[in-house]
């Protein structure tokens, strides 16, 4: 593949299995034969979090705080491009970037992230009525006001973090899967069903691989980053990334939506993301 | 104890009564002044995202304010036309940053709460300035995001200061302290982050800094304390020097990190992981839990 920068995107709507696939990256990136810890996952991994409010102002040299997310927001492109080069100076040819925003151009017209700078992207995506059951649980959230926000065009989140516009569900799929750079989308339901066969996939599109050895690689870091020990990890230790009083890894099954979401809340869903869905594959029956 | 702040400024606006210490009518050794101020430099050196440094002079764009100029420590532009609680932003922040640095003090991304005139630095991502008004109930608040420490004199006492002092906090925050709003920090008055008044605030403009606070939220169940030693201590100190890409550029890696060694060495340093808070209660507990640090490295300092 062909590098016109480092980056490599870890792009998704919120609860769609990005945490899951950078523990998944860094297993196998990791030269140890340990699983990564979920609390250690950027000291296995050169990676970095897209709206992480201190490493903004780290490269900025602005105060977060005192500036409008619309100031922000088209500050963002620029940073990119400033760390992107620091980081080519330090020679580092791939570095992660996990990001919930859709890809989206800033008010000055700039796209959120620099294509230029841009190696690839891996899209995680998962039907998003398991997306509406999961956030509401991490939340602690109706069902209805998840669902609400898959279908808002104006959502977005930050709770900690800069603001990350998301779109509805449909409009963040789109922007990322039309992105002017390669992408991956890899469905949350393919990884639930073979962990180590996507993960694979997965190194050989981001030319990651190419050694002896990929195969036994690929297959630990997929049994180090089994859902099930990932549960336990948090029971145990918690998880610095997820909201105090929730529980990040909950489930993590598919399909959960048919018991929790009412036939209403499914058809609204349905009604305002149907094209997309059908395209990946996700139907409501 | 000391009596005089490192610097003295006069200035064509209305900086605010944090700001009145410092000022003077005439014979300051800084002069603030509205002016032309150019669009980028002639010669760059380095540049950031929103900064320029070259041949002694640092350049920047406050976004949503003025373009500042600085130079020779003792010379501050900015241009006119942006509105005054961005433009006292600019030159309170950054531009206040790069004239300490300019004239040999070290800028520290702290708050600070003082007994007298020993002061309590906070540093940190769990709401230092949070922190810093919820304690102003027993210690009083000495300043807000940046604090200025000059170099260690003869007796080993490290003299700090800071300019324009008035905290800073997110609406919400107002809630967990009790604080009162002095309105928002920018023009638009529903702007997330307003100026808060605390219980009480220090009437010294300087003071010694006898400790440092790191302040780190974590997934623990209590807070826990640990006083930082060599190398851990050093590190601490270098991850808060404030805006120091900036620093950096314009007195250069190695000066820097002796002055950080050079005034760390004379500073007890302590983090305290502190347990993310949902509730009023819970946030109660951490302020506790701080005094009770702060204590620590009170009977530590004397």
């Amino acid at each position: 593949m062909s590098r016109p920068g480092p980056y490599v995107w870890l792009a998704s709507y919120p609860k769609s299995g990005n945490t899951w696939m950078r523990l998944l990256l860094a297993n196998f990136w990791s030269e140890s034969r340990q699983p990564v810890h979920i609390n250690q996952i950027r000291e296995a991994l050169p990676l970095g979090l897209a709206s992480r409010v201190s490493s903004f102002e780290k490269w900025a040299c602005l105060e977060s705080s005192e500036l409008t997310w619309e100031e922000i927001e088209e500050l963002r492109p620029t940073i990119y491009r400033v760390r992107a080069a620091r980081l080519v100076a330090d020679r580092v040819e791939t570095f992660f970037y996990k990001i919930h925003d859709a890809l989206h151009p800033t008010a000055g017209g700039e796209l959120l992230v620099p294509a230029d700078r841009t190696a690839a992207a891996v899209y995680l995506v998962r039907c998003p009525l398991d997306v509406a059951v999961s956030l509401a649980f991490y939340n602690g959230w109706s069902f209805a006001a998840a669902v609400k926000m898959l279908c808002d065009p104006h959502a977005h989140v930050a709770a900690g973090r800069l603001r990350q516009r998301l779109l509805d569900w449909s409009g963040h799929v789109d922007s990322w899967c039309n992105a002017p750079f390669p992408v991956l989308v890899v469905r949350y339901e393919d990884l639930l069903a073979d962990a180590a066969g996507v993960l694979g996939r997965v190194v050989r599109f981001l030319g990651l691989g190419g050694q002896a050895g990929d195969g036994e690689r690929i297959r630990r870091a997929a049994e180090c980053a089994d859902f099930a020990g990932l549960v336990q990890q948090e029971e145990r230790d918690g998880f610095r990334e997820a909201m105090p009083s929730s529980r990040f890894f909950r489930s993590g099954k598919q399909g959960e939506w048919r018991r929790y979401l009412t036939p209403e809340q499914v058809q609204a869903v349905s009604d305002a993301h149907e094209p997309t869905m059908a395209s990946l594959r996700y139907s409501v029956s | 104890m000391w009596t005089s702040q490192p610097f003295t400024i006069s200035t064509d606006v209305d900086l605010g009564a944090g700001a009145e210490p410092w000022l003077r009518e005439s014979g300051a050794d800084v002069a603030i002044r509205g002016g032309t101020v150019p669009a980028v430099l002639p010669k760059v050196e380095r540049e950031g995202v929103a900064w320029q440094y070259g041949a002694g002079r640092l350049l920047f764009k406050q976004p949503g304010g003025p373009r500042v100029l600085v130079e020779g420590g003792d010379t501050v532009c900015y241009a006119k036309g942006a509105s005054l609680p961005e433009t006292r932003l600019a030159l309170l922040g950054l531009a206040m940053d790069a004239v300490a640095l300019q004239r040999g003090l070290l800028p520290m991304h702290a708050s600070a709460v003082a007994s007298g005139q020993n002061v309590y630095g906070l540093a940190g991502r769990a709401g230092k300035s949070t922190m810093a008004v919820a304690l102003s109930d027993e210690y009083a608040f000495f300043a807000d995001d940046t604090l200025l420490l000059d170099r260690i004199d003869p007796a080993g006492r490290l003299r700090c200061s800071a300019v324009g002092r008035s905290p800073k906090l997110l609406r919400d925050a107002l809630e967990q302290t009790g604080a009162r709003s002095l309105g928002s920090v920018r023009s638009d008055e529903s702007f997330e982050k307003v100026f808060a008044e605390p219980s009480r605030a220090s009437s010294c403009a300087v003071g010694q800094l006898r400790g440092l606070l790191v302040l780190r939220l974590r997934v623990v169940p209590r807070s826990e304390v640990v006083r930082l030693r060599g190398a851990d201590r050093l590190a601490a100190w270098w991850n808060w020097v404030h805006r120091v890409r900036i620093a950096m550029a314009m007195i250069g890696h190695d000066r820097l990190l002796e002055l950080v060694r050079q005034v760390s060495g004379s500073v007890p340093t302590w983090t305290v992981q502190l347990p993310i808070v949902r509730s009023r209660s819970e946030f109660d507990r951490t302020v506790v839990d701080t005094k009770e640090a702060l204590l620590r490295v009170g009977t530590c300092a004397a």
